[in-house]
């Protein structure tokens, strides 16, 4: 064989290993769940993007169980939530598509009921039911104590928004462009409201309004009618969950800004938005007129509530896109590197930072 | 930190951005996602056509090199000095203008172009969030209905493109493996060295086992690419060489070397 064949045939095949690796590599982002936190007696629930759901003291991190207690990668992109003395959860894998309560105390199931998709959305909860949403386009409702399914309503797309429960109304955001309003009791649809593209933000209902975002626009709704109260072109696509607080919606863009709007007009609260140094899936948290959010930048940040203005920042080792959770003087931060950071809400030192894929306390290398 | 990320400044803009943009655009039009690859993988080719029918001239030229007398009496010449043979050979290709490694290029351009899909399709699926948030950061916010026409049905010919090969799906890979084997074999040009011959019959089988394994791996929306991209590679083939190598070892090989078109059997392989 001739020399230049074999060459030839050598750098064809280093090429082709070389493709491979890169497109093993850099196309997929696997599934790894971005839930947030919940705190309740000195305890957080969090999974963030460890793919389990732990139990933690906040005291000083250390484990008090989790779930599953396998030790295979189950992805939860919901928040879990506390309410009626249950912890609830759906988790990302396809074969383990249910809807979980669970016992606070253990982590140990309570009840499971099967559902047509896997989760995305945090579930909500109140009298006596636990509302989740799915990948197979529907809402299910759930009696809170025996796990019993009361009614389930369809809508044409995957239900990745966090579900919201007031007044007797359940909001449910759609990948199918609409977002509707149901009955909480029985599932009838009272109105439903199409924004012209994916719905994946937690409608934020207060003062008689609803406040969600779709594609790039921010909305507010009459809560009884679904008539347009007002909207706001944001600069890019909005997948972090509205905050309205003290009459001001807070939200954060995919191009990294943050804006604080009128709930009322819609207008401009600040004199700019703040520019963050990445994309913004957290919601923001405002506690005490601050500002908390987590920034694909890997950083967690503060901003000063009435003007923007930043207090400080704190860099994990991984994007954070879950919503911090401020409880005492503490704020819990889950990152993509696997930990969940316990940081001075004063100042954003760390006070411990917990390794969710080994269980182990760390030391904190997260700088400012 | 994945090293690929270091290109990622280039390659989004460059590659990412309007083949993802191009893609979504042609899923408007055609309101079919599957079509939209088909469509979309004949437009790469087409643009891609001139770049290779250079190269193939090329290759068959250097083939033709290879076959000739001036080749055989160089290497009877040179048979125990293979670094006399080598440069013998260099000086051939010089003489002729033929560029060694210019044979390389059309296995080489399906690649980047692969990995650029493979990403585009992934986030215009967008099977989980993280890949739809992706979508967002490269999407032409200067055409809504690009927007608008998120999220895309995947549905096509009862499959689900965003999902792995299963149940009947299982159909896709064994056509990419079939197309690619075809395409390989009618690219490879018989020989009489023996060890060349025994390089031949191992790429000829493993290529396409590993183009196979690859597509087990991958969404069926990638699959249905590779498919489209080899068959047409077969058809420019067959418009160039003929049927090649393709049916040498079976009853309906032709008499001669020579094949399909009455043109001469010569490829890149």
């Amino acid at each position: 064989m001739n020399t230049w064949t074999r060459t030839r045939r050598a750098v064809m095949l280093a090429v082709l290993l070389a493709a491979v690796f890169l497109l093993m590599g850099c196309g997929g982002l696997p599934a790894t769940g971005w839930s947030g936190a919940v705190v309740f007696n000195q305890v957080v629930y969090s999974a963030g993007s460890a793919g389990k759901l732990y139990a933690l003291d906040t005291r000083d991190g250390s484990v008090l169980c989790k779930f599953p207690a396998d030790d295979k990668m189950h992805p939860i992109y919901a928040t879990p939530v506390l309410a009626e003395g249950t912890l609830f959860v759906g988790t990302f894998d396809p074969n383990d598509q249910k809807a979980y309560a669970l016992d606070p105390q253990t982590c140990k199931e309570k009840w499971s009921q099967a559902l047509g998709g896997t989760v995305v959305a945090s579930p909500a909860v109140g009298g006596g039911r636990v509302y989740f949403g799915a990948n197979d386009h529907k809402v299910y409702a759930f009696d809170v104590a025996t796990g019993a399914k009361q009614w389930e309503f369809s809508t044409q797309g995957e239900i990745w928004a966090d579900l919201t429960l007031a007044d007797g109304v359940l909001y449910v955001a759609s990948l199918d462009h609409k977002l509707y309003a149901l009955d909480a009791a029985t599932g009838a649809k009272r109105w439903e409201f199409d924004a012209g593209g994916i719905i994946v933000t937690k409608p934020a209902v207060a003062g008689g309004s609803v406040f969600f975002a779709g594609l790039a626009k921010i909305y507010a709704l009459d809560a009884t009618s679904g008539a347009r109260q007002w909207e706001f072109q944001a600069s890019n696509w909005v997948w972090a969950n509205p905050t309205v607080v003290g009459g001001v919606v807070y939200v954060g863009t995919l191009d990294g800004q943050v804006f604080a709007l009128d709930a009322t007009t819609g207008q401009s609260k600040w004199n700019a938005p703040y520019q963050a140094g990445g994309s913004i899936r957290s919601a923001i948290v405002v506690e005490n007129s601050v500002a908390y959010f987590g920034c694909d930048d890997f950083k967690v940040y503060a901003l000063d509530a009435t003007t923007g203005q930043p207090r400080w920042t704190r860099a994990t080792n991984g994007r954070v896109l879950a919503a911090p959770v401020v409880a005492d003087d503490s704020l819990y931060v889950p990152s993509f590197d696997r930990m969940l950071y316990a940081l001075k809400v004063a100042d954003g030192a760390v006070k411990w930072a917990l390794d969710l894929g080994s269980g182990k306390l760390a030391t904190p290398t997260a700088g400012k | 930190m994945n090293p690929f990320d270091l290109f990622l400044p280039i390659w989004n803009p460059l590659v990412i951005n309007p083949m993802m943009n191009a893609l979504l655009f042609i899923y408007v039009l055609v309101r079919n996602f599957g079509l939209a690859i088909i469509v979309f993988t004949i437009l790469i080719r087409l643009i891609t056509l001139p770049f290779y029918s250079q190269s193939q001239k090329a290759m068959k030229k250097q083939q033709e090199l290879m076959q000739g007398d001036e080749w055989k009496a160089i290497q009877k010449k040179y048979a125990k000095d293979r670094e006399r043979l080598s440069q013998e050979q260099m000086r051939l290709y010089r003489q002729a203008g033929v560029n060694p490694l210019g044979g390389c290029l059309p296995a080489l351009i399906p690649w980047p172009i692969m990995i650029g899909l493979y990403q585009s399709i992934m986030m215009v699926m967008g099977a989980q969030p993280e890949q739809l948030m992706e979508l967002a950061k490269h999407l032409y916010t200067f055409v809504p209905m690009l927007a608008a026409a998120i999220p895309v049905n995947s549905d096509f010919l009862g499959l689900n493109l965003a999902a792995m090969p299963s149940g009947w799906g299982y159909v896709v890979p064994a056509l990419v493996l079939a197309t690619t084997w075809i395409q390989q074999k009618m690219m490879t040009v018989p020989t009489t060295d023996p060890q060349s011959a025994q390089m031949n019959q191992s790429m000829q089988l493993m290529m396409p086992l590993f183009i196979g394994y690859i597509s087990l791996s991958f969404p069926i929306g990638l699959s249905l690419y590779w498919i489209v991209f080899n068959v047409i590679g077969i058809i420019q083939q067959y418009m160039t060489s003929g049927w090649g190598n393709l049916f040498s070892g079976t009853p309906w090989a032709p008499a001669s070397a020579s094949a399909g078109k009455g043109k001469k059997n010569v490829g890149s392989k």
